[in-house]
């Protein structure tokens, strides 16, 4: 493994905290991760738990008042302008991200601010919707979309400025069910096509289950850091964070508890299919 | 008599222009009084638009509102009492907070529809009770709060008005798994307590099918499912083609029924699923042991 796979974004030791006149509010405390390229990773946890506030520090919107981040080897504080042409970032409403009133404008915003050729931007903008499946809308009226559509959108003008890390702040919450799996569709897309990391902040258990590994964050500090199975069977310890464990899951463990021999591997509602039918059928 | 009721509701937006959009049609609903009533739809299904109706907020292309038996567009200079019946939580409703303190958040509606000063006291503290937040919130900056408690002390302001009618759209959207059980249960209580009938929105037919009396499904302007939640769910292929999510354990035991297994493909609850399977394991045993 080389160098830079090693480190490729890594929080070492970081803290953060608000502070006024009177009382020092913390926000992150102590936290330690290793993200290796290529990856999808789940960040979970309570209202509060400092989640979006550690994803504003992996592009430098933020910076830690202890400890630092690393992106290959630079401190992030160091590069807070350049990084955020390596590590792109989607936000939570769609309608506070969308800047041009027509899509392909939109997506040509950041590459217009990058002062790169006309042809060149003509050709990645067309790669980008292509890439979330709105080509087809690239003159329409970006006021006209739906939620889902917006977000494709934003992620395609992140996507179109060539990252190699996407952070996506609870980009499904203001979705509806359709609008969710377009999105989340396009985000394992970024990985499998693109090679891109992929760091996916979200309330929605059945969106982490399909990630690499899940990191439960609670009151500031990392509570678990783990790939989905052992995470999800940690029950009463993510009741405890505020989380609660998908329908599939509480399924297939108390099956277990009846003495059935189930895969702990057995997560997704696909899975949970295949390993109940495999187990009932005649 | 409902205390809503609504005849051929049709509304457009810009009607007559070559925008006009219809969104939506032939609206016919009935809510009792004390009744508790979820809105399930995708995004532009008409859910927001028909709720906008139910307080005057929009006024119908053509169709009727009644409120407690009076049609509210008869005489457009009572339209000001029927808002007051029927209490509106927006979206994000946090948003709109914008008062110094919590206190002042909560009693800027009793005192604008003319409580007077001696009850303002009293319908705060009541509210802010109902939505399960502590007193000593009531002297901090809305700001200062955390996004439920935010949320929260956002739905007081409206519980602090007494409306007969509540409606709340989308209540638990960007909220953490138990955030969202906690404002359900809490609406649902003061629901119970005060016999105050509530409209819910929701894209989430799991969040809502354990609180509401009836449910009643949009899809492209219209009404097109309406009953309890064991009614609604009977339909649950028409309600995955209209874009809307059914229960994990559904699609988990709607996909075993396919595959020809015989479990009941409606089924609601994980401890009923796992009942049935135990019972087919057993079963099979029993056939495999007389063979």
């Amino acid at each position: 493994m080389s160098v830079e796979k090693k480190n490729f974004l890594k929080c070492d030791d970081v803290s953060f905290y608000y502070k006024n006149s009177e009382q020092k509010e913390t926000i992150l405390n102590h936290i330690n991760l290793d993200i290796p390229p290529g990856s999808i990773i789940a960040i979970l946890g309570h209202n509060g738990s400092g989640k979006s506030t550690l994803a504003k520090h992996f592009n430098g919107v933020l910076v830690s008042k202890s400890g630092d981040l690393y992106f290959k080897d630079s401190k992030i504080r160091d590069v807070r302008i350049e990084i955020k042409r390596h590590i792109g970032m989607v936000f939570q409403n769609p309608d506070n991200q969308i800047v041009a009133s027509t899509v392909q404008e939109d997506v040509a915003f950041g590459l217009q601010n990058l002062g790169l050729a006309s042809e060149e931007i003509r050709i990645r903008i067309d790669e980008a919707l292509e890439a979330v499946s709105m080509k087809d809308y690239a003159n329409w009226d970006t006021h006209k979309l739906s939620g889902g559509q917006k977000q494709r959108i934003a992620i395609a003008g992140i996507l179109a400025m060539k990252p190699e890390c996407i952070v996506l702040d609870e980009p499904t919450s203001m979705l509806d069910p359709q609008g969710r799996k377009e999105v989340m569709d396009v985000i394992q897309q970024l990985r499998k096509k693109f090679g891109i990391t992929v760091i996916l902040i979200t309330h929605f258990m059945e969106e982490a289950v399909e990630c690499d590994r899940v990191i439960v964050m609670k009151h500031g500090t990392v509570l678990m850091d783990d790939i989905p199975a052992k995470v999800f069977n940690r029950d009463m310890e993510l009741k405890d964070a505020g989380l609660k464990i998908p329908q599939s899951i509480q399924l297939m463990q108390l099956l277990r508890a009846e003495g059935i021999d189930i895969s702990f591997d057995c997560l997704t509602e696909a899975q949970c299919i295949d390993e109940l039918y495999k187990l009932l059928e005649v | 008599m409902p205390i809503i009721k609504t005849e051929h509701l049709n509304y457009e937006y810009s009607s007559g222009s070559v925008f006009h959009k219809t969104a939506i049609s032939d609206i016919n609903i009935e809510i009792e009084q004390g009744e508790f009533v979820a809105l399930i739809g995708h995004t532009g299904s008409g859910k927001s638009t028909l709720i906008k109706h139910l307080n005057g907020l929009l006024k119908p292309t053509s169709g009727k509102v009644f409120i407690d038996g009076h049609d509210i567009w008869s005489d457009t200079k009572n339209i000001r009492k029927y808002r007051f019946m029927v209490g509106m939580v927006f979206q994000y409703p946090e948003y709109q907070l914008f008062e110094e303190t919590v206190y002042k958040d909560i009693a800027y509606g009793p005192i604008n529809i003319g409580i007077p000063e001696s009850e303002i006291d009293e319908r705060v503290m009541k509210s802010i009770s109902f939505v399960g937040l502590d007193k000593t919130i009531l002297s901090k900056s809305p700001f200062d709060l955390s996004g439920g408690e935010k949320r929260r002390a956002a739905i007081a302001g409206v519980v602090a008005m007494n409306p007969k009618v509540l409606i709340l759209d989308e209540p638990t959207a960007g909220l953490d798994p138990l955030g969202r059980d906690r404002i359900l249960r809490e609406i649902n209580e003061y629901h119970r307590k005060n016999n105050v009938s509530i409209i819910l929105v929701s894209h989430n037919m799991e969040d809502v099918a354990n609180y509401a009396d009836r449910i009643l499904v949009m899809n492209d302007t219209k009404i097109v499912l309406s009953g309890s939640a064991s009614d609604v769910y009977c339909h649950a292929k028409k309600l995955k083609e209209i874009g809307l999510s059914i229960p994990q354990i559904m699609e988990i035991c709607l996909g075993l029924n396919e595959r020809g297994i015989p479990i009941d493909p409606l089924t609601t609850s994980v401890e009923d699923a796992v009942h049935q399977i135990i019972d087919l394991i057993k079963h099979r045993e029993k056939d495999g042991q007389e063979c």
